[in-house]
C-alpha cells in the first residue's frame, strides 16, 4: 500500500509538466519525467491546438437530446490558453458533452482488463454532470459504455479523477469525456488518462479442486422450515419462509411456519407466522423491511371444482423484531404474484391466480411514502394477464423487461417477452426468446454490472408437457435502441441420479443463477423434468465473454422445485429446498465456497467513513489491500427460480492509496433506494467480506 | 446582472450563450472572485445549486421499440387457469403427491417410471385419465395394472 501512496503522489506531482508536453505536440503520446510516472493518453488534453473550425483538435461535440446548447472554446482555462465550455440553456430529454474524437489517432489505446485513471479539471454551475465514456467494440465498434462519476458543483477549478472498470475484452480504444445533463455551465480542461492497472499477483491456491470448481459442505443440520422463500436481510440473517410448505396438511391443520436463519452461527430462529406466505411475493423495502403479498388462499380440490386460490393479504416483516406486521389487502387475490422495487422505492406486482382461481390481470402498487397498497382506481391497468412469478426486471429508465422467465406451462402469448412502461401504460413485444412456451422455471438474471443493462434468461422446461428441460439461454441488451433476444450459449450438461450423463439436448428447469462479487453468474441446480430427474450441474458464466466454464462443484444435494440458491454476505453462496413430487421435503442446507475463496488473503474493508449513503455521491472507505474494483449486491429475495429484484452495481473508484471514494450512480433505476452488500475484490478476483451499506 | 437573471436570459435565447460567457471571462462577473489583470478562472454558481444532488442521468436506451404494441383489453376479464396449472395430476395419491400431469414415459412404463421416483400404488381419487388403473381396482400402479 505504502507503493500505492508513492504512486499517487508522483503521479499527481508530474501532471501539469505531462499536460504541457501534449499541449506542445498533441497528436505524440508523451512519456512522463520518468519511466514510472505513467503517461497521458489523451491527444491535444489541454485543449490549446485548434482545428480550422475553431474547436480543440481531436475533440467533437457529442450529445442527443431535445436541449438547447452551445459549445465553445472559453478562455477561462485551468493552464495554457483555452477551456472548453459547454452550456445547457433549457432541456427536455438528452445530454452534451465534448468528447475525444472516435478515431484511431485520437481516441487512446487501451487494454483489455488493465484500468485507467482518468482526471480533468472543471468547473459547474449544475450537479447534472457526470464523467462518461465510449468504448470501441473490436467487432461490434463504437458505444456507450458507462457512467463513472458525478461532480459537484464548484466556480473554481476542482480536479474529478476516477479508474475506469477493467477494460472489457474485445476493446481497443475507449473516449471519455465530462457530459452536462441539466440547465447549467461546465468548463473543463487539462484532462489526463493513465494506465493505472493494479496487477494480479499469481494463484495462490493449494487447494486442488477447490481451487477451479469450488468446494460444497451440506450444513450438519437442517432447516426447521420447508424454505421454499428466502430472502437476506440487511443484518445478515436469512428469512425462510415455508407457510403450509406445499403440503395440504399443514393447510388444513392451520399450521404456517418461517423461520430467521443466522449464516455465521447457523441457528435457527421460528417465526410466528400469521397467513399461509406459501407462494406468496416478496420483497425488501427501501428501510430493509420485507414486503409480503397474497400467498396461498386454499389447494385444488380432488374434485377439480377449483384449483390454488390466492390470498389478498399482505404483510411486512421486520428484521429488528422478527415479526410480521399486516397492511392492508391488495385489491385481488394473488397466489404467485411478482414483486418488483421501482427506482422511488414503491412496489409494483404482477400476475398470479385470484381467490377464484382465475388468473388475476390486476396490476398491485404499492407506496412506499403511503405504506400501503394504493386502492385499484389510483394504479394504472393493463387488465393483462401476466401469468405466474413473471420476471419483471426494472430497466433504467423505469421501464419494466418482463422476460419471458415464469412459472408453470406455457410462456405469454406472442413473443412471450415485453417492455412495459408503467407511465404510458403501454406493453411492447420483444422478439428473439427461444422456444417460449418451455422457459417454466427458466432463471432470467441482470447481468453485471446494472450499468451494462443486459440480462440473460437460462434453461426452463414445461411442466404441463413435461418435455425434457432445455439448455437454452437468451441474451438480451437493453441498451440498444430495439433490444431484441439472442441465443446465449447452452447450459453445460450435467448428470442424472446415478451418474448417467446428460443427452446433448438436455438442460435443466428449477435453475438458479448467483450474482458473485467477482462479477461472474454461479448458475447451479435444476431438474430435467416436473419436480423430478435432478442434474447435478454447476457452471460459471463470464458477462464479458458470454461463456460458461463448465465443471464447477456439484451440490450432493437435489436441487428441483422449490429450491433456491443465494449470495451470503462472506461471499459463499447457500443453498435450500427440494420438493419432488412424492410430497417429501430436503431440509438440508448445503453451502458454496466459490473458488476465489480459495485463492489468497482477502481484502478487507477496514472502514466506511458513512453507512447512509446517496445517490450522485462519492461515498469513503478504506481497504487494507489494493484492490480493482467495488460493487453493491442487492440481497436476493428469491422463489421458484425468480428474483428480478437481483443486482449488482458497479461503483467506480477514485483511488488515494488505501482511501477509496466510491462513486454511486445518479440513477435509483440503476440501484432502487435499500440495504445493499458493498464488496471490494483485488485483482485475483478474491472479494471481501461485505459490509452493509443503505442507498437512499 | 444578477446570476438568476443571467440564467433566465440564457434560457431563454440559447443563441447568446457564448456571448454572455464571453462577458463572464472578462471579469464582470466572477463570482466573488477578484477581477485582476490574470484573475482566476470562476464560475458564477447559484447558490440554490451548491450541495445539491444530481438528478438521475438516464441514457436513451430502448427508444426505437418496432415489436408489436399489444392492445389492452378495455377492462378486467376473467382469465382462466386450470386446476392443473401445477403441472400435478391431482387424479392420484394423496393429498401433498405431485404424480406429473404427463409421465414422461411411454404407455406401460409409466408405473415403473412412477415406482423410480418415488411413487407406490397411488389412490385414485378423481377419474383415471392416464390410464394408470388398467384393472379399475380404485389403485393405480398396484398389482394387476399394466406396467406394474
Amino acid at each position: 500500500m505504502n507503493n500505492l501512496m508513492k504512486k499517487w503522489r508522483r503521479y499527481r506531482s508530474v501532471k501539469t509538466a505531462i499536460c504541457a508536453i501534449v499541449i506542445a505536440a498533441p497528436f505524440v503520446v508523451s512519456a512522463g519525467p520518468s519511466a514510472d510516472a505513467g503517461v497521458n493518453l489523451i491527444a491535444n488534453s489541454g485543449l490549446e491546438t485548434l482545428g480550422s473550425n475553431g474547436f480543440p483538435v481531436c475533440w467533437e461535440q457529442s450529445g442527443y437530446g431535445d436541449n438547447n446548447y452551445s459549445f465553445s472554446v472559453s478562455n477561462q482555462a485551468h493552464s495554457g490558453s483555452n477551456a472548453m465550455q459547454v452550456s445547457i440553456t433549457s432541456t427536455s430529454s438528452g445530454d452534451r458533452k465534448a468528447m475525444m474524437l472516435e478515431n484511431p489517432s485520437c481516441a487512446p489505446d487501451v487494454t483489455p482488463g488493465h484500468q485507467y485513471n482518468l482526471c480533468v479539471w472543471y468547473m459547474a454551475n449544475t450537479p447534472d454532470v457526470v464523467i462518461t465514456t465510449f468504448r470501441h467494440d473490436v467487432s461490434a465498434g463504437w458505444q456507450y459504455w458507462t457512467d463513472l462519476k458525478s461532480l459537484q458543483v464548484t466556480g473554481s477549478y476542482q480536479q474529478a479523477c476516477v479508474d475506469t472498470p477493467q477494460i472489457p475484452s474485445n476493446t481497443d480504444q475507449i473516449t471519455w469525456g465530462v457530459t452536462i445533463y441539466g440547465v447549467g455551465t461546465l468548463i473543463t480542461d487539462d484532462y489526463s488518462m493513465m494506465d493505472d492497472t493494479q496487477p494480479a499477483t499469481g494463484n495462490a491456491c493449494t487447494a486442488g479442486a477447490a481451487c477451479t470448481q469450488g468446494a460444497w459442505q451440506v450444513m450438519p443440520f437442517n432447516s426447521p422450515v420447508r424454505a421454499i422463500h428466502a430472502v437476506l436481510m440487511y443484518n445478515g440473517d436469512v428469512l425462510l419462509v415455508a407457510g403450509s410448505g406445499n403440503d395440504p396438511n399443514e393447510f388444513a391443520a392451520g399450521t404456517f411456519t418461517s423461520a430467521v436463519y443466522d449464516p455465521r452461527t447457523g441457528s435457527f430462529t421460528q417465526i410466528p407466522t400469521p397467513d399461509d406466505f406459501f407462494c406468496a411475493g416478496h420483497v425488501q423495502l427501501p428501510d430493509g423491511r420485507i414486503l409480503i403479498l397474497g400467498g396461498n388462499l386454499a389447494y385444488p380440490a380432488a374434485d377439480g371444482s377449483h384449483g390454488y386460490e390466492g390470498l389478498n393479504t399482505s404483510y411486512i416483516f421486520n428484521p429488528a423484531t422478527n415479526t410480521y406486521q399486516k397492511v392492508n389487502n391488495l385489491n385481488d387475490g394473488h397466489w404467485y404474484p411478482s414483486a418488483t422495487e421501482l427506482g422511488d422505492g414503491d412496489v409494483i406486482s404482477f400476475g398470479g391466480l385470484k381467490a377464484d382461481s382465475s388468473g388475476s390481470v390486476t396490476t398491485e402498487y404499492f407506496s412506499n411514502a403511503q405504506q400501503q397498497w394504493l386502492p385499484l382506481n389510483q394504479v394504472n391497468q393493463t387488465w393483462s394477464f401476466w401469468g405466474l412469478y413473471p420476471a419483471m426486471i426494472l430497466m433504467q429508465d423505469g421501464r419494466l423487461f418482463y422476460t419471458g422467465s415464469h412459472v408453470f406451462g406455457n410462456g405469454l402469448p406472442g413473443s412471450g417477452a415485453d417492455i412495459y412502461d408503467y407511465s404510458a401504460n403501454t406493453i411492447t413485444a420483444v422478439s428473439g426468446l427461444q422456444d417460449k412456451d418451455e422457459r417454466d422455471q427458466s432463471m432470467s438474471v441482470l447481468l453485471p454490472p446494472a450499468q451494462a443493462q443486459k440480462v440473460l434468461t437460462i434453461g426452463g422446461g414445461n411442466v404441463t408437457t413435461n418435455v425434457d428441460a432445455n439448455r437454452y439461454t437468451d441474451l438480451i441488451d437493453l441498451s440498444q435502441p430495439n433490444p431484441t433476444y439472442t441465443p446465449g450459449p447452452l447450459v453445460p450438461t450435467g448428470t442424472l441420479t446415478g451418474g448417467t450423463p446428460e443427452t446433448s439436448a438436455q438442460g435443466k428447469m428449477y435453475v438458479s443463477a448467483v450474482i458473485l462479487p467477482n462479477g461472474m453468474v454461479f448458475e447451479t441446480g435444476g431438474g430435467l423434468h416436473d419436480r423430478e430427474d435432478p442434474v447435478y450441474e454447476a457452471s460459471m458464466y463470464n458477462p464479458q465473454t458470454n461463456t460458461f466454464t463448465p465443471g464447477m462443484a456439484t451440490d450432493p444435494v437435489p436441487r428441483t422445485y422449490h429450491s433456491s440458491a443465494f449470495l451470503l454476505p462472506d461471499g459463499r453462496v447457500m443453498t435450500v429446498g427440494n420438493n419432488p413430487g412424492d410430497g417429501s421435503f430436503d431440509m438440508r442446507v448445503s453451502v458454496y465456497s466459490p473458488p476465489y475463496l480459495f485463492d489468497g488473503a482477502r481484502p478487507q474493508i477496514t472502514s466506511v467513513a458513512s453507512t447512509a449513503w446517496s445517490y450522485g455521491s462519492t461515498e469513503q472507505i478504506t481497504v487494507d489491500s489494493p484492490i480493482v474494483s467495488a460493487e453493491l449486491i442487492r440481497p436476493a429475495a428469491v422463489t421458484h427460480s425468480s428474483d428480478p429484484n437481483q443486482r449488482y452495481v458497479d461503483l467506480p473508484m477514485t483511488v488515494s492509496g488505501n482511501s477509496i471514494g466510491l462513486n454511486v450512480t445518479s440513477n435509483p433505476d440503476i440501484a432502487p433506494p435499500g440495504w445493499y452488500m458493498l464488496f471490494v475484490t483485488n485483482a485475483n478476483g478474491v472479494p471481501s467480506v461485505a459490509q452493509w451499506v443503505h442507498l437512499t | 446582472m444578477s446570476m438568476r437573471n443571467v440564467l433566465v436570459r440564457m434560457r431563454r435565447v440559447p443563441g447568446h450563450t457564448v456571448a454572455i460567457f464571453a462577458i463572464v471571462a472578462g471579469g464582470i462577473i466572477v463570482g466573488g472572485a477578484t477581477a485582476a489583470a490574470h484573475p482566476e478562472p470562476s464560475l458564477l454558481v447559484p447558490k440554490s445549486a451548491v450541495g445539491t444532488k444530481p438528478t438521475p442521468h438516464i441514457l436513451d436506451f430502448a427508444q426505437d421499440l418496432r415489436g408489436e404494441r399489444l392492445k389492452l383489453p378495455a377492462g378486467p376479464r376473467r382469465v382462466p387457469v386450470p386446476w392443473n396449472v401445477d403441472g400435478c395430476d391431482h387424479d392420484y395419491g394423496t393429498v401433498n403427491q405431485c404424480v406429473p400431469w404427463t409421465v414422461p414415459a411411454s404407455v406401460g412404463q409409466r408405473c415403473q417410471w412412477l415406482a423410480a421416483h418415488g411413487f407406490s400404488p397411488l389412490k385414485v381419487r378423481g377419474r383415471d385419465r392416464q390410464n394408470l388403473d388398467s384393472n379399475h381396482d380404485g389403485m393405480a400402479c398396484d398389482k394387476g395394472d399394466v406396467g406394474e
